[in-house]
């Protein structure tokens, strides 16, 4: 009797129904964002070498940034191209950004609008610009290594580009000090193959969690320099700036999720494994 | 939504009700129906997680068609206008006429009578013409990329795979260096004979081949785990949105004001 209560427990846990799990799921995520827990945030060598390339090079400097995702990886990339872009404003360095997927201009535009809230004196056309979308991925990468203005003759917001004083010491890629790219797809390749390699810019990149395992073996092979890697990517970078923020802030709860997933899938295996030895005990005793 | 706010500001001289417009879009009004509209349709596609219904498929159906209207107009507007119409018919620019107003260019017909062909595939009889448009296409490109494909990207991780013959030489006491510039060397080596059909597992080749499986396997392990990882960021992304962008920015800070007597 006993043997059929344990059996039963064991078969009804590994029948749990997913509307239980997804339920824990939303509560390990929502219960943390109202009351933050404060775990702590370990910095990674990547992210770090990404922090120290932008901080060390002298004021003015040129930085590239291209932000490759839409809407669907926003709560990933967009946290950690606040923190670079407010990084970037901050040590005064010239910026020109592109975008080569289609819907992400809306997201650099409003990214833009919100680093300049905090430094109002970061102007369009004199600090940065922002080259927009243009049709064409490793096209579009190999025109902005021969110049930008033939590129994007007109900035996002329809101002011509030939006359930006930004654009005087900064009109291809080749003129960069450093890189970084925001990736949620392949594009990154082809800015590492003509940053690298074509143009000798150091390469530094911000990619989403599924994207990552993709783009280490170009940190181990030293093509890029740094990697920022999802949202706990984001989350060091904003620790690294001393401005914790919207990346932050999640860490509690994808950390929580993590903690469930692993006991139930530790559980899950152990109660499988109780539920075969049970089961050939049975089989067994039959004979 | 950004996008038409930001044009419409751009607009020096704007008549009263382009101003109306203008601050009707920026304003919290469209911020607030924005908000709720996103709100409901997130609702509608977490619904699918409890069963399969009817507004799960509305809302996937929305964003299909959403997704892809979008995409044309934003094609159309950005390039189709600017590169080609207004290259080919230059008088059509608002700024013709100005130094920054586009002028003829002809050559343009090219990457067009190309582009049309691919349309042609709809019409039968003449779907072949396609074909040297893609020709075209994968010619070009291959030329482009081939070379840098080769000095880019696979020759510099050949080098780093091979990192294990430095080290060896060289590095002496830096044991952990030695070790992952090993594990990657076997690891490598090992994953491409298990993709070497032309011999058979068996023996020697069998014993490296599995060494190939288990890399895989870790290496199948780590890209999962960062898939949770990023799957989680997500759900993090709209549980955000739907408590601090609706629930309290819409619905408790209003009831607040409203109860306040503000």
């Amino acid at each position: 009797m006993e043997n059929e209560a344990k059996r039963n427990f064991l078969e009804l846990f590994l029948l749990l129904d997913r509307r239980i799990i997804y339920t824990l799921v939303a509560l390990a995520v929502a219960i943390p964002l109202i009351w933050p827990i404060g775990l702590p945030i370990r910095i990674t060598p990547e992210v770090q070498s990404v922090f120290d390339k932008i901080e060390n090079l002298p004021e003015g400097s040129n930085i590239m940034m291209s932000a490759d995702f839409d809407p669907a990886s926003q709560p990933e990339l967009y946290p950690m191209m606040k923190a670079v872009m407010r990084h970037i404003a901050r040590k005064k360095h010239k910026l020109a950004i592109t975008v080569l997927w289609p819907n992400g201009p809306n997201l650099v535009a409003q990214c833009i609008e919100e680093v300049k809230e905090e430094y109002p004196n970061w102007r369009s056309g004199d600090d940065f610009v922002f080259l927009g979308y243009q049709v064409g991925g490793t096209i579009v990468i190999i025109g902005v290594g021969n110049s930008f203005v033939e590129t994007f003759p007109k900035d996002y917001y329809g101002n011509a580009t030939s006359t930006m004083p930004v654009i005087k010491n900064f009109n291809r890629l080749g003129q960069a000090d450093y890189m970084i790219m925001f990736e949620a797809g392949n594009s990154g390749d082809w800015w590492i193959v003509y940053g690298t390699e074509v143009h000798d810019v150091e390469v530094g990149g911000g990619v989403t969690a599924v994207v990552a395992p993709q783009y280490y073996p170009y940190l181990q092979a030293k093509q890029l320099n740094g990697i920022i890697g999802g949202l706990k990517g984001a989350a060091e970078y904003e620790m690294l700036m001393e401005h914790p923020d919207m990346a932050v802030a999640a860490m509690d709860s994808q950390s929580m999720v993590h903690a469930l997933l692993f006991v139930a899938i530790v559980l899950a295996n152990i109660f499988a494994f109780a539920l075969a030895i049970q089961k050939r005990n049975a089989a067994r005793r039959e004979k | 939504m950004l996008n038409l706010a930001i044009l419409l500001q751009a607009e020096s001289h704007l008549l009263p009700w382009q101003q109306s417009m203008a601050d009707f879009f920026t304003g919290d009004t469209m911020v607030s129906i924005g908000t709720w509209i996103a709100a409901g349709l997130t609702l509608v596609m977490f619904s699918f997680i409890y069963k399969d219904n009817a507004l799960f498929r509305l809302g996937e159906h929305l964003y299909l068609g959403i997704s892809a209207g979008y995409l044309m107009s934003l094609y159309f507007f950005n390039n189709m206008k600017p590169v080609f119409i207004y290259q080919l018919l230059p008088w059509l620019d608002p700024k013709f006429g100005t130094p920054e107003g586009s002028t003829l260019n002809l050559w343009v017909l090219i990457p067009g009578v190309l582009g049309f062909f691919i349309l042609l595939r709809l019409v039968p009889g003449l779907g072949w013409l396609s074909r040297t448009t893609f020709a075209f296409y994968i010619g070009g490109f291959t030329g482009i990329s081939l070379s840098k494909v080769f000095s880019g990207l696979l020759l510099p991780q050949f080098y780093a795979t091979i990192d294990v013959i430095p080290y060896m030489v060289t590095s002496g006491p830096d044991f952990v260096k030695l070790l992952n510039a090993l594990v990657l060397f076997v690891g490598a080596l090992s994953v491409l004979v298990y993709f070497f059909f032309s011999v058979e597992h068996r023996g020697f080749v069998g014993g490296v081949a599995r060494i190939g499986v288990y890399t895989l396997m870790v290496a199948f392990g780590a890209t999962f785990g960062y898939t949770i990882m990023a799957r989680v960021s997500l759900l993090i992304g709209r549980m955000q949105f739907l408590m601090f962008d609706w629930i309290n920015a819409e619905i408790i800070q209003r009831l607040a004001v409203i109860f306040r007597g503000g």
